[in-house]
């Protein structure tokens, strides 16, 4: 299949498919619960703390110290992604398409060396 | 009537993963179990054979402690995201020439799309579990991601350039008229940088970190029971299949072999799979597991600029060559 | 005060030599609680490493006496400082800050004893539940009766009273990496360890007050429950503090069997840590294949001791049982298999990129801070300090025997790792030439039935898998010991975890806790 040949109805059975999962999901569950054990009681019923008693639910500010990292793993993405259609007519575009490699991947090692030197890749501690 | 064919074709592809999904984690304990000096599950069945099937009665049966904290609507969400983003990814693949649910031709972006989806399983499940463990094992997946998804989408792009396509039977076809017959000679900086990311997309060792037993008691699941924490164990083998899946297509030439085999067209590709299969298994056998600002090092310092780099060496070759 | 001390200690800070061989100490000195943190501040400048702290009760005087048990990890001798304290209102001065590793010991003392260690850095409970009335290993000491235990309320929700708390892990008592019952508070920020609190006592029995009401020979089996993994090391501690104290012979023979037998129960152990320490990072084939090895020595120890556990098999004077031809064959064979094996250990595990990552550089524990702490064996080992009991006092035929001691280069998780290898080599060395120059003759001298030992203390130490196993006797001349004290090793090791753990990353910790080869039962007691 060449690209650009694009076909709504090549994506019906892809629709049919995610219908499929999730009834297979919801169903599995739905009907299980007229044949499971349901013995519940406030022990049981609590989070798992390691055999204490439970403490108060993780719901608050929590340092997680990638978050440099998240920011230039959005950026990356979307540039590895500009890469895509380019590899596809990698063959047609000739000459031009070497050119604009070594340009593209160029601006994004420097981007990528700035990054790692400014230790935007550690972790802070 | 189309619409028929297709559920029939469903169906049969469901149902065939599902079995092979029971009978990998059999074929996993037994794998382990003889690399252990032990003899895995002898008990049901002849050499326990109807281990798997007794496992699925039991999980079906289990009861389903909902803990009292949850958030629920999420909690009951969250595995149904693993698996409808597992199962779904099945539409696309190949298993032998002119079969496929849906052959698009965004096949492998589609893979991409759906298996980052799964992630949102992983780490939903870890918040709305409100346990600490789990909350940990959420925040790990979410940082395992953002160190091993870009290394994954390059290390592929040296296979688009060769093959032109996206269309996973275009692949295949492609690698059976190039000169190599498959992909993992000329790619293969592509194929290891690949192989590391697999590891990682399926959270398997020595990458299992959102679930790392004796650091998070089961991570992400530590909660879940029953059929629920079935569902995400559905999904980390069909998740598993599918990687291997993508690894045979695009790096080892689908389902093209050195001899034709009469009737069974699926043979090499089911043959190759299985060899990814073994693959995991092996490395779970041999490996401690990674500490993830180590991963995240690996993913970015190592794996990156080693895609980068096949990248451009795929297309110095090939115009030169070309 | 018994006659039997005055031997020992002087009046005033006046060190005096004994024979070490009968009490196992070298000096022995008494001062006055206000001069005790002066001697050891001077002991710590010397280098000398706090064993243990502990006290004894002397109801009859309305005293107790404070011990504090001094080792050198650089030459063979042990100090034991005393303290005589008015059991009215004891009171003395913390040393935590001149030893920061002492506060442990200060906590446990001061729960059984009442002792008050003022300005101490920590003087919560460590063993005793907090409900507890009374010091337990006071002589006029009551129990209570226990309420029946009953199905507990549902608990409730406290929110969390202010930000700064932040996230509190705990870590144990039931997770999969703590070995046992240990709980470990975290507090964290991130995935990094602010502080690590360790709460022991989940199973603490009260060892040392069981052991003053049983005759030396009931106490014997109990020993073995504290350690389960080293328990012919316990045996063996428990057994010759008694024959120290009594003057038992024990003959050649039967040194020999209690060497072939304690040697094969550290190599088991070290072969359980090998495969749980690999676990603890992720990686589960070594523990199997360990085990299966392990498995061989259980097999061996059960041949000639009955059990494959909890052994009993010393006996006061000698062993229980001969060893027959058979076992010795089997054990020959036994360590040519192991020899065998080890490589295939290391190709899995050693030259390993990912645990080399792991260990390398974490949990790195220097001479000076092991000194404060008290660590002893393997752990201590690993940092370059080659001081194991079997040289240092050596006891048994261990003098006779060829063999080295192991030492790590760096104090860190990897170096302990290599130590703990290399002994297993080391001791199927031992193993070897103890079956090679065993001779015949008596297992067992002739001891009275009813042992009465003689007015005195020892202080005998045998190198357990973990390290520096002490115990410490006390006896008025009674059918029953006076005061029994277990100076066990993985409490001191222990007691390091919250210095190393703080700013590390919780799977580092726990690659520390894991290398440090912790059995809970011996830190509860």
């Amino acid at each position: 299949m060449t690209p650009g040949t694009f076909l709504p109805s090549d994506y019906l059975p892809i629709m049919v498919m995610l219908i499929f999962a999730t009834g297979f999901g919801v169903v599995t569950l739905w009907v299980g619960r007229y044949f499971r054990l349901r013995r519940p009681y406030a022990e049981k019923l609590e989070a798992y703390e390691s055999g204490n008693p439970p403490s108060p639910p993780p719901r608050f500010r929590f340092s997680i110290k990638f978050y440099l990292i998240a920011i230039l793993f959005v950026v990356f993405d979307v540039e590895a992604i500009f890469l895509y259609p380019w590899a596809l007519v990698y063959d047609k575009i000739g000459i031009f398409a070497v050119v604009e490699m070594f340009l593209f991947i160029f601006l994004l090692l420097v981007g990528y060396a700035y990054a790692w030197r400014k230790e935007a890749l550690e972790w802070e501690k | 009537m189309e619409l028929l064919w297709i559920l029939v074709k469903i169906l049969i592809v469901f149902g065939v993963v599902m079995l092979h999904v029971a009978y990998a984690t059999y074929f996993e304990r037994k794998v382990i179990g003889h690399m252990q000096v032990r003899m895995g599950p002898m008990r049901v069945g002849p050499h326990g054979l109807l281990q798997p099937i007794a496992d699925g009665i039991k999980l079906f049966f289990k009861e389903d402690v909902i803990p009292t904290p949850a958030d629920k609507q999420v909690f009951y969400a969250a595995p149904l995201i693993c698996l409808i983003s597992a199962v779904s990814s099945l539409a696309v693949i190949p298993f032998f020439e002119g079969f496929a649910i849906a052959n698009i031709n965004i096949g492998l972006l589609y893979i991409f799309a759906l298996s980052s989806l799964a992630s949102y399983g992983v780490v939903l499940s870890g918040w709305s579990s409100n346990s600490k463990y789990a909350f940990l094992g959420g925040l790990r997946s979410s940082a395992q991601v953002i160190s091993y998804e870009i290394a994954m989408g390059l290390s592929l792009v040296g296979v688009m350039m060769m093959a032109g396509s996206l269309n996973l039977t275009d692949i295949v076809h492609a690698q059976m008229s190039s000169s190599f017959k498959i992909y993992l000679i000329p790619q293969f900086l592509g194929f290891f940088v690949f192989v590391v990311a697999m590891l990682a997309e399926t959270n398997r060792t020595p990458f299992d970190l959102p679930e790392a037993e004796t650091e998070l008691v089961a991570g992400y699941f530590t909660e879940y029971s029953g059929m629920r924490f079935a569902l995400f164990f559905l999904a980390e083998y069909i998740g598993m299949i599918i990687m291997s899946c993508i690894g045979v297509i695009c790096f080892l030439g689908g389902w093209s072999g050195p001899f034709h085999v009469p009737g069974l067209p699926f043979f090499w590709f089911v043959i190759k799979v299985y060899l990814f299969i073994f693959f995991y298994y092996w490395v779970r056998a041999t490996l401690p597991r990674y500490r993830y600002d180590q991963l995240m090092a690996l993913g970015w310092k190592v794996l990156i600029p080693l895609a980068l780099f096949n990248i451009v060496l795929t297309g110095t070759i090939k115009s030169i060559s070309g | 005060m018994s006659s039997g001390f005055k031997q020992i200690v002087g009046d005033g800070l006046r060190f005096k030599p004994l024979p070490v061989d009968k009490h196992g100490i070298h000096l022995a000195a008494r001062t006055c609680a206000s001069d005790a943190r002066d001697a050891l501040r001077k002991a710590r400048s010397e280098g000398l490493f706090m064993e243990t702290v502990t006290a004894v009760d002397h109801l009859e005087d309305g005293k107790l006496e404070l011990f504090y048990l001094l080792g050198n990890y650089e030459r063979p001798e042990r100090t034991l400082l005393s303290i005589l304290l008015d059991r009215s209102n004891p009171k003395i001065p913390s040393i935590s800050d001149i030893f920061p590793g002492v506060t442990w010991h200060e906590r446990e003392t001061g729960e059984f004893f009442g002792i008050d260690f003022e300005n101490s850095l920590d003087s919560r409970r460590l063993l005793l539940p907090d409900d507890l009335e009374g010091y337990p290993l006071r002589k006029d000491f009551k129990p209570r009766k226990l309420p029946p235990v009953g199905r507990s309320k549902p608990f409730k929700y406290e929110q969390a009273s202010d930000e700064k708390s932040g996230f509190v892990l705990n870590l144990g008592p039931q997770h999969p990496a703590t070995h046992g019952v240990l709980r470990v508070i975290l507090h964290m920020d991130g995935e990094y360890v602010l502080e690590a609190d360790p709460i022991l006592g989940y199973g603490h029995r009260m060892q040392e007050k069981i052991a003053e009401n049983m005759t030396y020979t009931q106490m014997l089996p109990y020993t073995a429950r504290m350690d389960y993994l080293s328990a012919l090391h316990y045996n063996h501690a428990w057994v010759m503090a008694v024959e120290r104290l009594c003057g038992f012979e024990v003959p050649e023979r039967a040194e020999y069997i209690r060497v072939i037998t304690s040697e094969l129960n550290r190599i088991s152990s070290h072969l359980l840590w090998y495969g749980a320490f690999l676990l603890d990072l992720g990686g589960f084939t070594p523990f199997l294949h360990g085990f299966a090895d392990r498995e061989r020595i259980l097999d061996l120890l059960e041949m000639v001791t009955g059990s494959r556990l909890t052994y009993c098999y010393y006996r006061f004077g000698g062993v229980a049982n001969d060893v027959d031809d058979e076992f010795l064959k089997k054990t020959l064979e036994f360590v040519a298999h192991l020899r065998s094996r080890l490589p295939s250990y290391h190709d899995l595990v050693t030259g390993n990129v990912i645990f080399e990552k792991r260990t390398q550089g974490v949990g790195v524990i220097d001479r000076d801070t092991a000194a404060c702490y008290g660590i002893t064996g393997p752990c201590l080992r690993g940092s370059g300090v080659g001081f194991d009991i079997r040289k240092a006092f050596p006891y048994s035929i261990y003098a006779d025997l060829d063999f080295d001691i192991p030492v790590g280069e760096n104090g860190d998780c990897y170096s302990r790792y290599l130590v703990r290898m290399q002994e297993i080599e080391e001791s199927l060395k031992i193993i070897e030439q103890a079956i090679e120059n065993i001779p015949e003759g008596k297992i067992r001298s002739k001891v009275p039935k009813t042992i009465k030992a003689p007015e005195g203390i020892a202080a005998v130490s045998v190198e357990s898998s973990r390290g520096n196993l002490c115990v410490i006797l006390v006896s008025k001349g009674d059918k029953k010991p006076y005061r029994a004290k277990f100076r066990v090793p993985s409490f001191s090791n222990l007691s390091i975890f919250p210095k190393l753990a703080r700013k590390e990353l919780i799977a580092d910790t726990l690659a520390i806790l894991g290398s440090f080869d912790l059995v809970i039962p011996e830190i509860d007691r």
